[in-house]
Formats: structure tokens, C-alpha cells, sequence
């Protein structure tokens, strides 16, 4: 459920969201997304719902989703994006299970002898996992997955990274 | 060669309709058909067919129910239909009226229409205003008949030409006379026809039925107000309705729920379905959803559900074994319903890919419910999750054309690049517009030093000017 229609489809192909396994909703009001997204939580048929959503959510709104999340077991993906890193939106108390903030860090270093302009490898972010009901919260810098499908977690020393697979439990 | 048809009044045949041809000799209907044939030679004439007439007119109304559930022939050559609540589903009245024209045209039929607040002021305009489809705005229907001739008012010929010799050539002029003494002349169908035109007097349209459809009524002892009450009897005619179609071997894909009020007047209610279904329990919902938009007036006395649409529906054992794995409240195709009931339509949907290099033509929104398309894009290219649309313009510093910018700045920041990768060089598609023909594209994935991930093209290729100017614009985030 994009917020703005710009999400684009070819790339989430690429990462194995083929156009068989997404459907898109647009909705334009807040408490229309609210609805659409309640409405697709409490669908037992689908294996996740993922929204975007601007503004504030609410506390009594986020509860609701919860439940209907935890009644249907269908996992909810909220993402909250801002063009600023402080936006107090990011930081709105909410019902959710975990609550991750995902930020990009520079690629691994390049081969040896490299151009002037060395080329993109596997992208990283670093993982925040900033509260997480009943565990502590923690940070990771992870790597895209390879072509096994496995996330890779970065190690602090640059040829020695060990592979964990990296599942996300939030609601 | 003018064409009229010719009809007997009962004394002499007379001419009951001309065409364009023959109108434009002189030629009116109510002529006698000897006056007729003497003013043009080589006339031709055809026995008129009154029932005809009407079945077409009949059909024609059942044709219009596509664009609302409540139309109604008007005799000898009007349809009513009652857009109330219908007009955004075919994107606005305009809209609405040009469609309607373009596709009865397309049938070899001459039309003019007109939206109004009044019936009488929509039959008005429809037949006598300067436009062919004309939208009168909420408000201004008193001001839109103000001009046109007093036989606008559906008024009897004879009347008519009694108003022209007293004076009144127009609708405004009878509006601002005191009524007495017209009624005391005219009687008060004069009155009656300046009231329903205002809007003072309301003027129900009685609904046309089609033949053919599932429908079922229910009338009330008293008159229901309340939503509790018509959830109720939604239920009861879901159950009638469902039953019939479950017979027939078919489901709904459209929905009209009619409310008869007390008033006379009907309100109307349409909800579809992206997939045939006769679920009573789906549809109770998809119709419960929309009673916030009934007006129930002073009582409803009577609700009829009808279903306009239905198609061929295969028959599926409904639940087996407890616990089996069947989704509640149906599969995708209800979510879906839900969704697009809720959210108006257009705004559920699939993305397909589309053979086309260009980025932005890659992919093309399809109905949701219509199944998922085989086919994907071809993997291995390097393509953002958030494509810019339009792309948006950066100022970029590149030391070479085949060369990534070293740095751009983007909403007043600058991003220094650390890393990059291409060109990915992608032509203008130039069977498409003229525009394209020389136009190049190349673009870049680059990385800044904070690891974000830009789509990057320069448009052209550096060597060529024809290509393009060498403006760089931002294409996508990855």
C-alpha cells in the first residue's frame, strides 16, 4: 500500500516480490489507509501487509492493528519514512511487536586495484532494533542477500562475515 | 432522399416523425402526409410504429442502467436516469455524459444530454439548450431555463402557442408572473411544469425493470429509518436473491439495492464485485458498507435488490473438513471487493510488466482481480524501488560523457559519489512519439558516501546533440 504511488514494481520483482504475489491499494486519506490496511489484517489469505503511512498513526490505531494482526497472524510492516532524521513522527509511541530503524551505510570496500569510481557491491544498512517486546534492543549492519537467498551480517573485520540468516518478527 | 414515417391520427395520416433531410425542406411532424408529399417529390414515407418505438426506447433505458441503477424511458424519445452518486465511478458528470454520447453514436444514434438538479430542468436544457451534452451546475438550473422557449416545459403544443400570443416566448418570463392568473388560462399543469422544473415540486422517476435479472422486493408494514433495519432486510434479500442465482448457476458482479421511499422517490445503492459471487455473506458486507450514503427520508416503504450483472459461476464445495485451510471471509477476490468498495475503484491493482525499456512504461496497472500476469521483466538490471515520476532535474558535475558524475546535489544537498556503476544506455522508443527518435538516455547506479542509492541518466550520449542536452536528472532510490 504505497502512500505515494512510486514504488515501482520491477524492482521488488528483482527481490522475489513477482507481480503474481503483490496487489496494490492507493489509498489517499489517512483513516482510508487506517481501514485498507485493518481490512487486509484481518484476511488470513495473505502473508503480510505492507503500508506506508505519513503521518501520525495514533495510539488506539495502532493497538487495533495489533490485535487484528495477532487474531489473523498476518504480519504487518508499517514503514514510516521522513525526509528528516529527528521527525517526531519516526519516534510516535505504537502497539508493535518490534520497531526497527533501517539506515544505509557505505558498501564493502572494492576489489584490490580498483578504478577511480569503484563499482556498487552488495548494499548495507544498519539495523537498529530500538524496542522489541520482551528482548533487548540491539544494532546490526547487514548485507543484501546473495544469490542463496541468505542475509549476510558484517563483522567488523572485512573478510570474515558470518552468515544468519536475519528474519523479521514485527508486527 | 428525406425520409418520413407516416402515422393515422384517426381522421387523415399525418407525418409522426422527419428526418434530418426533411426537416430541412420544411417538413414538420402533426403535417398532413398529402401536404407533405406535395411540398417535396420523390418523398419517402414509412408506416410509423408506435410499439416499436417504445420497445426500442425500453431497451435503450435498460442499455443506460450501466451507468446508474435507476432510468426510465421518457416518451416518445427521453431517457431519465438518475446519476445521483453514480457520476465518480465514470470519473464526473462531464465525463459521465461524454462517454454516454460517444458510445450511443457509436451505435448510429443521434444524441443530446444534459445533468441537472430537477428532471425538468435536465429534459429542458437536454432538448433545447445550445450544447449537446450540457452539465447545468448544482444550483443553477433556474438560471440554465431561464432562456429557453416555453416548450421546454413539456407543456401541450396548444398551450405553447397560446403562452407566444400572450407574450411569454420564454421560460423566465413565465417564472416571474404572478401564477393566478396563468393557472385561471392554462390550468395547473402550467404550474405544476414551472414547479417541477424549479425543483419546488419533486418529480420521482419511475424505475425501468429489465428483463432477465435476479431481483427480489420486500415491502414493509411500516416504514424503516434505521441502518439495524435495512441490514436486516439486506440479509433477507440476499437470501432470495442468492437462491436464485445459486439456481441458475450464477454470481453477482453488480448490485443495485433500490429504496423506495415513502415519498415516491427511489434512492439507489450499486456495489459490484471484481470476481461472480453469490456469498450472501460477502455481499451483505460490500452493501452494509454503503448505507451511510442512503437518505431514508421521512421512511422507506419498500427495498428491492436487483442484480443487473451476473456471470457464469462455477460451483464449489463451500467448506470441508473443520479447520481446513480455507481463508475467512473468502479468498483475495473479497479482500479485493472490500478494498475497491471502500476505497472507489482504480485504486486496487496488480502491476504488469509492459515490454518497453523505458523505466517508467515498464509497468501497467491491471484490475486486481483479474488473475496475475505470466510474464516478468527481465532479471539482472539494476532497477530502483522508488521510481521518480517525472524525473527530477539535478545539477551533476561528470569530468567525462562516458565518465559517472563525481558529485550532484539533490533538494539542496550535495552528494559526493563514492561508488557507481554503468552506463546502462536506453534509447527513446521512437515508434511512439516523434520526440524519441534520436533520444538517449544513460543511466548510473551511484552511491554516495552515506551508502544511499541514487538512479541517475544524463539525457544524451555525449557525442551526438540530437540525443539530447547532457541535463542530468534523478531517476530513482534505491
Amino acid at each position: 500500500m504505497p502512500e505515494q504511488a512510486d514504488i515501482h514494481a520491477s524492482a521488488l520483482a528483482a527481490v522475489g516480490l513477482t507481480p503474481d504475489r503483490v496487489v496494490y491499494v492507493h489509498a489517499r486519506k489517512p483513516q482510508t489507509v487506517r481501514l485498507a490496511m485493518e481490512e487486509g489484517l484481518r484476511h488470513r489469505g495473505l502473508s503480510g501487509v505492507v503500508v506506508e503511512f505519513g503521518g501520525a498513526l495514533g495510539r488506539t490505531a495502532s493497538r487495533r492493528l495489533q490485535l487484528a494482526a495477532g487474531q489473523s497472524g498476518v504480519t504487518a510492516f508499517l514503514l514510516r519514512r521522513s525526509r528528516r532524521f529527528d521527525d517526531p513522527v519516526l519516534l510516535e509511541p505504537g502497539a508493535a511487536v518490534t520497531r526497527w530503524r533501517v539506515a544505509t551505510v557505505p558498501s564493502g570496500p572494492p576489489l584490490p586495484l580498483p578504478p577511480d569510481t569503484p563499482g556498487l557491491g552488495r548494499p548495507r544498512w544498519r539495523l537498529d532494533l530500538i524496542r522489541c517486546r520482551g528482548g533487548e534492543p540491539h544494532s546490526w549492519i547487514v548485507e543484501a542477500f546473495d544469490a542463496a537467498g541468505c542475509c549476510g551480517l558484517v563483522s567488523g573485520v572485512a573478510d570474515r562475515s558470518s552468515q544468519a540468516e536475519l528474519r523479521r518478527t514485527g508486527a | 432522399m428525406p425520409l418520413i414515417t407516416a402515422g393515422s391520427d384517426g381522421r387523415r395520416m399525418q407525418v409522426a416523425a422527419a428526418d434530418r433531410a426533411a426537416l430541412a425542406l420544411g417538413i414538420r411532424p402533426g403535417m398532413a402526409l398529402a401536404h407533405a408529399r406535395a411540398m417535396v417529390p420523390g418523398l419517402v414515407v414509412e408506416d410509423a410504429d408506435p410499439e416499436g418505438d417504445s420497445a426500442a426506447l425500453a431497451r435503450m433505458a435498460a442499455w443506460c442502467l450501466r451507468y446508474s441503477p435507476l432510468t426510465a424511458g421518457d416518451h416518445p424519445d427521453g431517457v431519465w436516469i438518475d446519476i445521483t452518486g453514480c457520476a465518480h465511478l465514470q470519473g464526473g458528470e462531464a465525463a459521465l455524459l461524454a462517454d454516454m454520447l460517444e458510445r450511443i453514436a457509436g451505435g448510429g444514434t443521434q444524441a443530446r444530454a444534459a445533468a441537472a438538479d430537477t428532471p425538468g430542468a435536465a429534459h429542458a436544457v437536454a432538448r433545447f439548450g445550445p450544447d449537446q451534452a450540457a452539465v447545468v451546475a448544482s444550483g443553477g438550473h433556474q438560471a440554465a431555463i431561464a432562456p429557453l422557449p416555453t416548450a421546454a416545459l413539456r407543456l401541450p403544443p396548444e398551450t405553447v402557442s397560446a403562452l407566444r400570443r400572450l407574450g411569454f416566448e420564454r421560460v423566465g418570463q413565465m417564472a416571474e408572473t404572478a401564477r393566478g392568473p396563468l393557472v385561471r388560462r392554462f390550468g395547473q399543469q402550467v404550474a405544476l411544469r414551472l414547479d417541477q422544473a424549479s425543483g419546488r415540486v419533486f418529480e420521482p422517476i419511475q424505475p425501468a425493470v429489465p428483463d432477465g435479472v435476479a431481483a427480489h422486493r420486500l415491502a414493509f408494514i411500516e416504514p424503516l429509518l434505521t441502518a439495524e433495519a435495512f441490514g436486516t432486510v439486506i440479509d433477507e434479500l440476499l437470501k432470495a436473491v442468492c437462491g436464485e442465482l445459486e439456481a441458475a448457476g450464477q454470481g453477482a458482479r453488480r448490485l443495485d439495492l433500490l429504496f423506495e421511499r415513502i415519498d415516491g422517490s427511489v434512492q439507489a445503492v450499486r456495489t459490484g464485485t471484481s470476481a461472480p459471487s453469490r456469498d450472501a455473506a460477502h455481499l451483505a458486507r460490500l452493501l452494509r458498507e454503503r448505507l451511510e450514503t442512503v437518505d431514508p427520508g421521512m421512511g422507506v416503504e419498500a427495498m428491492q435488490l436487483r442484480v443487473p450483472l451476473a456471470e457464469a459461476q462455477a460451483f464449489r464445495q463451500a467448506a470441508g473438513l473443520a479447520g481446513g485451510d480455507h481463508p475467512e471471509g473468502g479468498g483475495i477476490a473479497a479482500l479485493i471487493d472490500r478494498l475497491e468498495n471502500r476505497l472507489g475503484p482504480g485504486s486496487v491493482w496488480r502491476a504488469a510488466p509492459v515490454g518497453s525499456d523505458v523505466p517508467e512504461r515498464s509497468v501497467a496497472a491491471i484490475p486486481a482481480a483479474g488473475g496475475a500476469p505470466a510474464c516478468s521483466w527481465p532479471p539482472g538490471l539494476p532497477r530502483p524501488v522508488r521510481l521518480l515520476d517525472p524525473p527530477q532535474p539535478v545539477a551533476a558535475i561528470a569530468l567525462l560523457p562516458d565518465q559517472p558524475p563525481v558529485a550532484f546535489t539533490w533538494r539542496r544537498k550535495r552528494h559526493r559519489i563514492m561508488r557507481a556503476d554503468g552506463p546502462e544506455r536506453i534509447r527513446g522508443e521512437w515508434w511512439r512519439r516523434n520526440a524519441e527518435v534520436a533520444a538517449v538516455r544513460d543511466y548510473f547506479a551511484v552511491e554516495d558516501e552515506e551508502g544511499c542509492r541514487f538512479w541517475l541518466f544524463r539525457r544524451g550520449d555525449g557525442s551526438d546533440p540530437a540525443s539530447g542536452d547532457l541535463r542530468w536528472f534523478l531517476h530513482g532510490l534505491f
